[in-house]
């Protein structure tokens, strides 16, 4: 550390990596000072939250599921191709991380609406439309965190050492065995690392889920829609579920603590 | 660029504690509920090449523009669509004279294209999707009266979302997500819609007490024959 910054540069450096901490802390201290904890539970138990609650624990817990299902056979694929198809493919597949997610919500209307690209036939076909369901949300949810998952995965099989897989073929263990024993216990701190960031992703979710998936209370209402709507009319339960997503991403931060600061690449 | 730098200076000078008197006396801020975008952009617009003030119009949601002005946002003028609003708006600002309702709104039943228009009656138990206002927003209280006006409970209508602004319910209808959806009248043009009674959205304006007048003689601008002609032309009524 003494030289990375030496003692001329540690007065222009440390006042800055103040600030950088001001600006990611205060605001959160403000919201935690500004929260009624003495009504906390109250609001906690009103019904509306309550269903706000759960909408948001079910379809970020799906969505994650799904991730993983989808994303860790992209992750390989990714990982084990090389060549400008790869590149593009892994371009393509961050572009969400960095679209404006309201942007993507319109996108998912374009393609799913009622009238959309595929969503006509869906509605024509078999009566389905997505608005105010659930599904909705899991599919606005995926389209926004399935990357983080996908990015994470593909680090993780980049950190695979390929010669163990092969000294356990030499061995004489199956492809299934490969994984099972070798391959897999390699990427398990990448895969938990990328599931919890996409679960952390899809519960902090708005942009595109209000835009495509809508509003409806039990059902397509997520926490961070219930507190778009309750910053105008009840400021402190805004705040009480405010520092409900507080604790939830710090949760996930003690988590992953170490493993996704640095030691996923040296396993 | 000077612009900019006079912004920054008048940040600069606020930071301290003198307010920014220079600037502020060629401009009158406006907070403006977000349907009245367009139509009070012309109405100032004749306003700033009749007076040579510039009126800058920041648009929200109602509900965004109380929560905004009880934080202290430095507005001359605010133009809510909720009489309730803006009479608990008196309670934390100072305000310049009384509040003026100076524009109506119809309340309609619109429906997208290809629908065949029923009455709000035929709502309940039909298989048209529906999406409203949710009731946090000035739209969706209206909503909610207009539904209570015809003897129906908005417990039971059964939309597909509750919408956290009227704009928001608008796109539903024109993107086709919704068949049918209850909007202000002056956004329904391009829909087949009906009037629905029981509701009418009044358009409330209150210059905030500060250093200048040019709130109150805007708000006067408001009320002037060419205003009203303005927001006659665009579905408004005026009292």
């Amino acid at each position: 550390m003494r030289s990375l910054i030496d003692s001329r540069m540690k007065y222009v450096v440390l006042p800055m990596a103040a600030l950088a901490i001001a600006t990611l802390v205060l605001p959160l201290v403000a919201l935690v000072i500004r929260t009624p904890f003495g009504s906390f539970f109250d609001h906690l138990g009103q019904e509306r939250t309550r269903d706000a609650l759960r909408v948001t624990a079910i379809t970020s817990s799906v969505t994650t599921l799904c991730a993983i299902a989808f994303g860790v056979p992209l992750a390989a694929v990714l990982a084990a191709k090389k060549g400008p198809l790869t590149t593009a493919l892994r371009a393509i597949v961050t572009v969400p991380m960095v679209l404006p997610p309201v942007a993507g919500g319109i996108a998912l209307v374009s393609l799913l609406g009622r009238r959309g690209v595929l969503g006509s036939a869906l509605d024509e076909q078999f009566g389905l439309t997505l608005l105010g369901t659930p599904a909705g949300v899991v599919i606005a949810q995926l389209f926004v965190s399935l990357p983080f998952l996908v990015v994470a995965v593909e680090a993780g099989f980049h950190s695979i050492n390929v010669r163990q897989l092969d000294a356990a073929a030499t061995l004489g263990a199956s492809p299934s065995q490969r994984w099972r024993l070798v391959g897999l216990p390699m990427l398990r701190p990448a895969l938990i690392a990328g599931a919890t960031l996409t679960w952390a992703r899809a519960v902090g979710e708005l942009g595109a889920t209000i835009t495509f998936a809508g509003s409806l209370p039990g059902q397509s209402r997520t926490v961070p829609t219930e507190v778009l709507l309750l910053i105008e009319t009840d400021p402190g339960a805004a705040a009480v579920l405010s520092v409900v997503l507080l604790v939830a991403s710090a949760g996930v931060l003690v988590g992953l603590r170490g493993r996704w600061l640095g030691r996923i690449a040296t396993p | 660029m000077r612009a900019f730098w006079l912004s920054a200076a008048c940040v600069a000078s606020a930071l301290g504690a003198g307010a920014c008197s220079d600037d502020s006396e060629r401009k009158v801020t406006v907070v403006a509920a977000s349907s009245l975008q367009g139509t009070l952009d012309d109405i100032a617009a004749d306003w700033t090449s009749e007076s040579g003030i510039e009126v800058e119009i920041s648009y929200a949601g109602s509900q965004t523009l109380a929560a905004q002005l009880r934080d202290g946002f430095p507005a001359d003028v605010a133009i809510i669509a909720s009489v309730r609003i803006i009479g608990e708006l008196s309670s934390t600002r100072a305000l310049d004279g009384e509040p003026v309702d100076f524009a109506l709104n119809e309340i309609v039943l619109a429906f997208a294209s290809g629908v065949q228009p029923v009455a709000i009656e035929e709502l309940i138990g039909s298989d048209l999707i529906i999406t409203l206002a949710d009731p946090a927003v000035p739209l969706g209280e209206y909503t909610a009266a207009a539904f209570l006006h015809v003897g129906i409970d908005p417990g039971i209508v059964g939309p597909a979302s509750l919408e956290p602004s009227a704009a928001a319910v608008v796109t539903r209808l024109r993107t086709g997500d919704a068949d049918v959806a209850v909007i202000y009248a002056t956004d329904a043009s391009g829909f087949a819609n009906s009037p629905l009674d029981g509701a009418l959205a009044t358009y409330s304006a209150a210059a905030i007490g500060g250093a200048t007048d040019h709130g109150i003689e805007f708000l006067d601008h408001l009320g002037s024959p060419a205003s009203r002609s303005t927001l006659v032309a665009a579905g408004f009524l005026v009292p």
